[in-house]
Formats: structure tokens, C-alpha cells, sequence
């Protein structure tokens, strides 16, 4: 009871728990938190208790650069926990801070997105882990469902709407009409195959061991899905394998579309095969008026193009693909007085 | 005609159509490009947005169709966004929760006269505050109860030599204490609060996230030694009976820890199967709490075991 009477000084929360990213968009206020979920513990020498020395953009800093007794940790995995008691802490530290003005300790009601390939344990994972960081209630909603909500895309009308949601960990493909998924995929497909690609491609080629940072920072600047006009360089240091010593060199944009070209074609499988186990009439829809793409792989140059030009159907990229989960969360939460339940994933 | 020309170049649709004749493209290639139908097309470039799916679909239409005409996306959905402006979602009324206001002064109410209920529940209880010192500062000699001295305690240091204790008294030497731990937490940012969480909500929020297990016993006032062996990691959690929080952290495969406090206590266990419990040295068999997530959490006592 005396967590009830919390909860009414706790704003209600959706949260893309992402492989990447974690978002928490709050009742009344929209975007409160975008943090990269990463934690860092620090082991204590003498066999002591593990402590929690840095969670989120603080953590991710450090990614790469830490003594031997710091664990930089990423919690979750292709979308799901891997680690549930990081995931715990990392969760508590997120609704704390989002509730930093509040004296009581928060217990708000939460959403959590989870992908449409989580199993029943994975599922129970993410709702035992929200529940453990403080939550009054947990509910879960299907990511592509939550990213069509946030893309503001007609759910509700009986026509088929198709969003493609590429997080850090999986890329999530569904097709939606009359508040349902009609067909869903989740392919383990994100940012961070991306990076290993990049990781990959340049030791093969190069010789030269990158961090995972760096990796992410040649994707953001110069990666791209499609041929473009113009030819992008880039300026990197890494690890000479043979030599064991720094090197400088330059990267441009056609190798990193090499690079990406695996993983990518993966992603158009997923889409392709979507498009052929669609209904007919929900099919035509989506031939109509496109995919929308959602999540932070919707920023990778080209995408788009790429995806029109092999599956032959207009694509379209969401407003601020970025946080289109965690708002569409938060829409479900604000709608659920008036609608129930209707959206929300069982268990 | 400056005029005329000015006043078509605020709509979307004249902009779209200037940039695709200067790029030298018809609207059956634009179409073609963005595999849309023609309709679509001449909707766009004539401002009929009604006939357009809806404005997701339009601001991705017009991103893309600006990047075929080399034309600055931008602008256009600036000005369609003008024309259409988005819903909303961002700004939903902030207090709109009117069924909140009248309630949450009634919960502040009852908050306050809670506490000052618990305060009352807790000043005259004598034995509360015999036991809270005695459990920080004399943990090797409890102060022993009128029941207890009736029924004299088993030797703490024969519990340590129980052939069948798990652990070594050297290996768990430099083992923390669950007191100890409560307090030595600096670097823990996200434990901060933790200590200061009033026992009263830590209390209720445990009931409320678990059924409290059966047959627990009513009492078990008495400082008991919890000790657990750790065969593969796990996350632990520890509360004693006044459901203070004296233990948490995850625990390394092979280690071991030894705890005392007041009994029952409540354990959660991150990787149940893979945790040895015993209590004053007597084997706990905890594998029916185990979940299908591998955790579990429950009470325990040495009066269970009877």
C-alpha cells in the first residue's frame, strides 16, 4: 500500500530498454533520459563487494579505457538481458534520476518495450528487473508496435502499416492494422553488427585493430547503405597487428558500404520475407505507402534507398527515429485509461 | 508577375515542381524513383495533402523527393509542418490528471499521519533499542533475551567448526560482515539513497512484489549467522528482520559470506540452484523457492528448521 501512495508522486514511464540505448519518455513530459545502457563496476581488490562506479553516458566513456578492475558491462543483448542484476541497477539508477526532484523514493507504473523474438523467460526478465528497480506496475508492449505509435502511423484503421525498427541489438520488422501485429520478425541485426562489420572489414584489410568507439564514430560520419554522390574520408587510429603500434590512416565511404554490405542484406532479407508472408490486402496496403523506419539504424545514410531499390515499395524514415519507441510508449501509457489494455503484450 | 512568382513559391507543391523541372525530371521518373504511383505525385505537387496517407508518410515523401531535386528537405517540412502542424504528443497537458490533485494532498495526509504512527509504534519499544546497537556494535556477543537465556544459544564459535559449515573461517576472515557492508557503499552512486530508505516502505514494498513465503515464524528475534557458498556468480540480496537492507552485491563463483542479524531473513538470490545456504551452521534447503529464471526469494530462520 505505502508503494501506491509512492506512486502518486511517481510520473508513469515508458522505456525503450535498447541494446544500445536506453530511453525514458515521461508522462507530461516527454523525452527525460537517452543514455547508452552501459555500466561500469569497479571490483574491489581485496575480494570485497563490486561497486557501481558509472552508469550510462558516464560508463560508456570509459568503454575501452578502463583498468583491470573496472567491467564495463553491457547489460543487454540482441535486446533482451544478459546480465539481470546490471540491468536491475542500471534500471534503478535511470528512474531515480529521472525522478531526482522528488524527495520519496519513485514508484511509478512503467512500460517497457520489449522485441517481438522475446521469449516468455526474457519477457519475465524484463518485467521481474523493472519491477526489482522500483516500478509499481510493469506492463510490456511489442517494440514495433510502440515505434509505430511513436511514428504516428494510422494503427488504428484498417489498413496494413508497415515499421522496420533497427535498435543496437536486433532489427524488428512488423507489419500492424487494426491495433495488432498481423506478421512479425525480429532478425539479431542492429547498430552493433554494424560496428563489428567495421571492426572486421578494417583488420582484414588493414591490418588494424579499431575500438568499438571508434567503429561507432565511422559509422555515424561516413557510413552509408547506397551508393552516393559523393565519396565521404575519414581520419582513424587504430592498432597496426603486425607491428603492435598506433597507426593513422584514412577510410572513405565506398569501403565502409563494403564493410556493411553483409549485415544490410540481412536486414532487406528480413524486410523481403515480411513482404511475402503479409496477407495480400495488407500487402498491397504497404505497396501503397511504404515502410516507415524507426530506430537509430534509420540514421545510417542511404538506408532508405537501399531498402526502396531491393524491395521495390516506398520508405519512409520516422521524425526523430531515434525515440520513436519510447514516445509511442508513452502514448500507449496516456492512451490507456481510455483503451485498456488492448495494446500490451501477454507474457 | 514578381508577385505571382513569389506567391507560388510558398507552397509546397510549386517548390517541388520548380526543383523537378530545373533537375530535367518528368513525374512518371520521380514516381518511378520513389516507387510511388503517379496519383501520388501529382497529390504532392498540387498541395493535396487529404489525399495522402497521412503526415508521416507525407514528411518522408518530401525528404525524399527534395533529395531527388536537390532541393533543401528542411524547408519543405518546415512549411508543411506550418500548414499541418504535428499532434501534440510532446506537450500532453501536464496536470491533465485531475483525479490526482485532490488525491495526492489525501496521500500527503496520510503519509504524515502514518509516520507519526510509526514514530509512536517505535520510541517506547525497548527491545528495538537494545537490539539495533548490539546488532552494529557487539556482533560476536549477543545480548541474550529472557527466552534465549532460559534456552542457552549454541556457542557461535562451535557453529563456525560444524564439519558440515561450508565455510573456513580464514576464507571468510576477510569477508565483509552485512553491517559492515550497509554502511561501506561510497562509490556506489546508485546505492546512495539506499540506507536511508525508511523501513516501513522497505517493508511493504516487499510484501507487494512477492507473496511473503508460508509458515513463517511470528518471532525470531534472536541474532542468527547466515552463511552462503557460492558455487557459480550470483546476486544477493539480504533484509533481517526489521527488513533493513544489510547485504546486497553480486557474488563471485567459489566465494563465500557469512552474515548476522536478526532472523528471519529475507534473501533473494540472482542464480538460486548455484547458492549453499546454511543457517547457524544447519543446512537450508531453499530449491523450492527456486524460479524459472533461476532466482528465488524467501525467508529464512534457524527456527525453520525445527
Amino acid at each position: 500500500m505505502f508503494k501506491r501512495v509512492l506512486s502518486l508522486f511517481s510520473k508513469d514511464l515508458s522505456i525503450d530498454l535498447g541494446t544500445a540505448n536506453t530511453l525514458i519518455y515521461m508522462h507530461g513530459k516527454g523525452i527525460v533520459l537517452n543514455e547508452p545502457s552501459v555500466v561500469a563496476i569497479r571490483n574491489n581488490p581485496e575480494g570485497g563487494p563490486r561497486a557501481i562506479e558509472a552508469v550510462g553516458a558516464a560508463a560508456k566513456g570509459m568503454l575501452g579505457r578502463t583498468p583491470a578492475n573496472i567491467d564495463v558491462i553491457r547489460p543487454l543483448k540482441d535486446g533482451v538481458i544478459a546480465d539481470f542484476t546490471t540491468t536491475e541497477k542500471m534500471l534503478q539508477y535511470f528512474i531515480r534520476k529521472v525522478h531526482k526532484s522528488h524527495l520519496l523514493r519513485p514508484s511509478p507504473r512503467v512500460l517497457v518495450c520489449v522485441p517481438c523474438g522475446a521469449t516468455q523467460v526474457e519477457r519475465r526478465a524484463i518485467r521481474e528487473s523493472a519491477l526489482s528497480a522500483g516500478a509499481l506496475k510493469t506492463y510490456l508492449i511489442e517494440e514495433p508496435l510502440a515505434a509505430a505509435m511513436g511514428a504516428n502511423l494510422p494503427i488504428k484503421e484498417a489498413f496494413g502499416s508497415m515499421v522496420l525498427d533497427i535498435g543496437g541489438g536486433t532489427s524488428e520488422v512488423a507489419v500492424i492494422s487494426l491495433n495488432g501485429i498481423v506478421y512479425s520478425a525480429s532478425a539479431r541485426i542492429g547498430g552493433d553488427r554494424l560496428n563489428e562489420a567495421i571492426i572486421n572489414y578494417i583488420r582484414r584489410n588493414y591490418g588494424v585493430l579499431i575500438g568499438e568507439s571508434t567503429a561507432e564514430r565511422i559509422k555515424h560520419e561516413i557510413g552509408s547503405a547506397y551508393p552516393g554522390k559523393e565519396m565521404l574520408e575519414i581520419e582513424v587510429k587504430g592498432r597496426n597487428l603486425s607491428e603492435g603500434i598506433p597507426k593513422s590512416f584514412s577510410l572513405n565511404s565506398n569501403e565502409i558500404l563494403e564493410a556493411l554490405q553483409e549485415p544490410l542484406q540481412g536486414i532487406v532479407s528480413a524486410v523481403r520475407t515480411a513482404l511475402e508472408q503479409t496477407p495480400p490486402e495488407l500487402g498491397a496496403d504497404v505497396a501503397d505507402r511504404g515502410i516507415v523506419i524507426t530506430g537509430g539504424g534509420a540514421l545510417l545514410r542511404d538506408l532508405d534507398r537501399l531498402i526502396m531499390e531491393e524491395t521495390g515499395v516506398p520508405v519512409v524514415i520516422a521524425d526523430d527515429p531515434l525515440t520513436s519507441v519510447a514516445r509511442g510508449g508513452g502514448r500507449v501509457l496516456e492512451l490507456m485509461e481510455e483503451s485498456g489494455t488492448e495494446l500490451l503484450a501477454r507474457d | 508577375m514578381q508577385e505571382d512568382s513569389q506567391k507560388r513559391k510558398e507552397t509546397i507543391g510549386s517548390v517541388l515542381v520548380d526543383a523537378r523541372s530545373q533537375a530535367g525530371l518528368s513525374q512518371a521518373e520521380i514516381a518511378r524513383q520513389m516507387n510511388l504511383t503517379i496519383r501520388t505525385i501529382q497529390a504532392l505537387e498540387e498541395d493535396d495533402f487529404d489525399r495522402l496517407p497521412g503526415p508521416t508518410y507525407v514528411r518522408g515523401y518530401l525528404q525524399t523527393y527534395s533529395k531527388l531535386v536537390g532541393q533543401d528537405a528542411g524547408q519543405l517540412i518546415r512549411i508543411y509542418n506550418e500548414q499541418y502542424p504535428a499532434e501534440p504528443e510532446h506537450q500532453p497537458p501536464v496536470h491533465t490528471n485531475k483525479r490526482r490533485g485532490p488525491v495526492v494532498l489525501l496521500a500527503a495526509a496520510a503519509l504524515v499521519v502514518l509516520a507519526g504512527v510509526y514514530v509512536l509504534l517505535q520510541a517506547p519499544d525497548p527491545q528495538s533499542s537494545v537490539q539495533v546497537p548490539d546488532l552494529a556494535g557487539a556482533p560476536e556477543t549477543p545480548v541474550a533475551t529472557p527466552e534465549e537465556a532460559s534456552d542457552p544459544p549454541e556457542d557461535p564459535a562451535s557453529g563456525q567448526k560444524d564439519v558440515d559449515a561450508p565455510v573456513d573461517p580464514d576464507i571468510s576472515a576477510p569477508i565483509l560482515s552485512g553491517e559492515l557492508q550497509s554502511q561501506e557503499r561510497p562509490t556506489a552512486r546508485i546505492d546512495d539513497n539506499e540506507p536511508a530508505r525508511p523501513p516501513v516502505e522497505a517493508g511493504v514494498q516487499a510484501r507487494e512484489q512477492r507473496p511473503v513465503t508460508d509458515g513463517q515464524p511470528a518471532s525470531g528475534e534472536g541474532l542468527e549467522v547466515l552463511t552462503m557458498t557460492f558455487m557459480d556468480d550470483s546476486w544477493i540480496e539480504v533484509r533481517d528482520a526489521d527488513m533493513q537492507l544489510i547485504m546486497w552485491d553480486l557474488m563471485r563463483s567459489g566465494a563465500a559470506l557469512e552474515i548476522k542479524g536478526k532472523t528471519p531473513f529475507e534473501v533473494l538470490l540472482g542464480n538460486s540452484p548455484d547458492v549453499v545456504i546454511h543457517i547457524d551452521g544447519k543446512r537450508f534447503d531453499h530449491s523450492r523457492y527456486h524460479q524459472s529464471d533461476r532466482t528465488s526469494r524467501f525467508k529464512v530462520s534457524g527456527s525453520m528448521l525445527n
